[in-house]
């Protein structure tokens, strides 16, 4: 099988910013991995220069054991879908699926052939005769990547393509994407910022921050197991006390967190850390259970999920904390304005070297996994 | 958006402006239907006799064939060297972008008279006065700059990512250019030269230094006829010349819209 991809020490610098700092990646032949980042993280520019768009000033993009940087971007036959699907408007559905097959010189027959199977494969079969702007957005993006995928690249790139859906078709979509990249066999790279899209699609994720790689792995690994703050911060909902790390406990605010020692033992004393917490490891106890009931807040808003309760709850120093519960289990008894406590298992809780930015998305109060 | 409301006085004076602009073209052809000998308003009863004259008239159909062509060939030329110097203009990267443009869309500015005069005495010459090649590339200088307007404009809203689509689907700059930048800006193409051609198709001053009995373009054998004759021909050749002018335009105008809806 085809489609293995190797970035090696890649880097691209625009007007003195580093928008990509010596990345490396390697993406295993079937493997559907996906960039995410903030905008600005450089993911875009590392997708550019997979296609040739732009070209890196340092660094090796090989595929399948062939260097591409000096490639044009028209001889690399790496299969690209694009945010506003690109599709060109003066030709219908068949000739926009037909194009990269003319330019490969492949016959009517054969063309014809393709084609017919490519829309089969998006489910739309009977629209070859219809101009781009007769379909819906969802149409057109199946249309664009019917063509993508027409010419058998081994490598399919897509940069937020599902960014102008709306929700409910983007999650119909993703399914379909996923299940068309394990029919095909194709290398996927996938671009978006939407942390829940990653997690949802990908065998692996890199996340990116400032032009680096900040960690890549398997969705579970970077959920339960972020390699700092900003992952932590970006990927899932978290909650996070930061402070100074000193022997067994972190002091944040008026707070003496316990932290797990094993776990730290690289972080030396008294540096600046992190611990974070995901929602659904926070319990909160009505505080009339006792002192151990840990730190104490009042729950300022109780939201009813269906499936489970969002509880946010403001502690005694201020700060807003996030904690999420089956419904229906002895949460059903804490209300808003209540007191209670709230605690978590001191494995569940991640200690981190460094502080959140500002600019992260870490404890905001919206998004759920 | 609902259309606004004009105010009454707005709307008298928008009418008044508009008979002003209009009035000595509907004033002329109304004369051509004269059935008099005489070049005057109003016009004596009504006939076609002065459009058959014209029709028949040897110097005059010559003179509009002669017309046609330069004006075809200016806009063939114009249409293709402007679509690549607008492409140069917006794609691109040089050091002073304003300079190139204004030395693009000079002959705009630049008095005819001026240009005329400078062309004279250049393609005296090059002997290329009273030739057709001649009157070609002159009427050319003065119409490029409309195409390089129209054309560039069109590429300055073209959408890039379609290139590169193409160019990720193993399309080659030549194919991607034939197949998918130009089908889209070809209505601007149009447009700009069908401007060409009405540039050149009204043009009196440059044709009238480069002209020679032989090779006349119709507006300068209008010049002519109107120093020295007084029936209503001349009336008969300017509504033709009007109707055609008008007629170009408003499918340059829609053209024009086409590609803005693309």
């Amino acid at each position: 099988m085809s489609g293995a991809l190797s970035l090696r020490e890649v880097s691209k610098t625009y007007d003195r910013v580093r928008a990509v700092d010596r990345i490396s990646l390697d993406v295993v032949a079937g493997e559907f991995v996906t960039l995410l980042g903030p905008s600005g993280s450089g993911k875009t520019t590392t997708l550019q220069m997979i296609t040739g768009f732009v070209d890196p000033d340092e660094g090796q993009i090989i595929l399948d054991g062939r260097e591409l940087t000096a490639l044009a971007s028209h001889r690399r036959n790496i299969g690209m879908v694009f945010q506003n699907y690109a599709l060109f408007p003066h030709m219908n559905v068949e000739q926009n699926i037909a194009f990269p097959l003319e330019a490969r010189g492949i016959d009517r027959a054969e063309r014809r052939r393709r084609i017919g199977r490519a829309l089969d494969l998006v489910g739309l079969g009977g629209f070859e005769r219809r101009l781009p702007r007769q379909l819906s957005g969802g149409q057109q993006q199946r249309v664009a990547l019917a063509r993508a995928i027409v010419f058998q690249p081994p490598l399919l790139l897509m940069d937020e393509p599902l960014g102008a859906l709306d929700k409910k078709l983007r999650d119909r979509l993703q399914l379909e994407i996923m299940e068309l990249s394990r029919t095909l066999g194709v290398t996927v790279i996938y671009v978006t910022h939407d942390q829940e899209e990653a997690l949802a699609m990908s065998n692996r994720i890199a996340v990116f921050h400032r032009g680096r790689i900040e960690q890549v792995g398997p969705p579970a690994e970077l959920y339960e197991r972020p390699a700092s703050v900003f992952v932590a911060g970006f990927v899932g909902d978290s909650n996070m006390f930061t402070g100074t790390l000193d022997a067994e406990v972190l002091r944040s605010g008026p707070w003496q967190l316990r932290v797990d020692r094993a776990k730290t033992a690289c972080l030396g004393h008294a540096t600046a850390a992190t611990i974070v917490v995901r929602p659904e490891r926070l319990r909160v106890e009505p505080a009339s259970v006792g002192d151990e009931a840990g730190l104490a807040g009042i729950v300022r808003q109780a939201i009813y999920l269906g499936a489970t309760m969002k509880y946010v709850i403001e502690l005694s120093d201020g700060r807003r904390v996030n904690a999420r519960m089956h419904a229906g289990s002895q949460s059903s008894s804490i209300g808003v304005g209540d007191a209670v406590g709230v605690s978590w298992d001191i494995a569940d809780g991640i200690v981190l070297p460094g502080e959140p930015e500002q600019t992260s998305l870490a404890g905001e109060p919206d998004g759920s996994p | 958006m609902s259309p606004a409301r004009l105010h009454p006085l707005l709307l008298g004076y928008a009418i008044f402006l508009a008979f002003v602009l209009v009035a000595p073209t509907l004033i002329v052809a109304l004369m051509s239907f004269s059935a008099g000998v005489l070049l005057r308003f109003p016009p004596q009863g009504f006939s076609w006799r002065w459009y058959g004259y014209f029709l028949g008239a040897d110097t005059w159909t010559r003179s509009i064939e002669t017309s046609a062509e330069v004006g075809a060939a200016t806009a063939a030329i114009s249409a293709v060297v402007g679509t690549l110097m607008a492409l140069g203009l917006v794609r691109g990267r040089y050091r002073w972008p304003q300079l190139l443009n204004g030395l693009v869309v000079g002959p705009m500015l630049v008095p005819p008279v001026v240009i005329a005069i400078g062309l004279y005495f250049m393609f005296v010459r090059l002997h290329l006065v009273g030739t057709y090649s001649g009157m070609i590339a002159a009427h050319t200088a003065l119409a490029l700059p409309y195409v390089v307007v129209v054309v560039s404009s069109s590429l300055r809203n073209f959408d890039r990512t379609l290139e590169r689509a193409a160019n990720s689907l193993g399309a080659g700059p030549v194919r991607t250019f034939f197949k998918v930048t130009l089908p889209l800006i070809l209505p601007s193409v149009g447009a700009g030269a069908l401007f060409a051609f009405i540039t050149s198709w009204d043009e009196l001053i440059v044709a009238y230094f480069l002209s020679t009995p032989a090779v006349r373009t119709l507006p300068v054998v209008m010049w002519g006829a109107a120093q020295d004759t007084t029936d209503p021909t001349l009336a008969a050749v300017a509504t033709f010349l009007s109707v055609i002018t008008v007629a170009f335009l408003l499918i340059a105008r829609l053209l024009g819209y086409r590609t803005r809806a693309a």
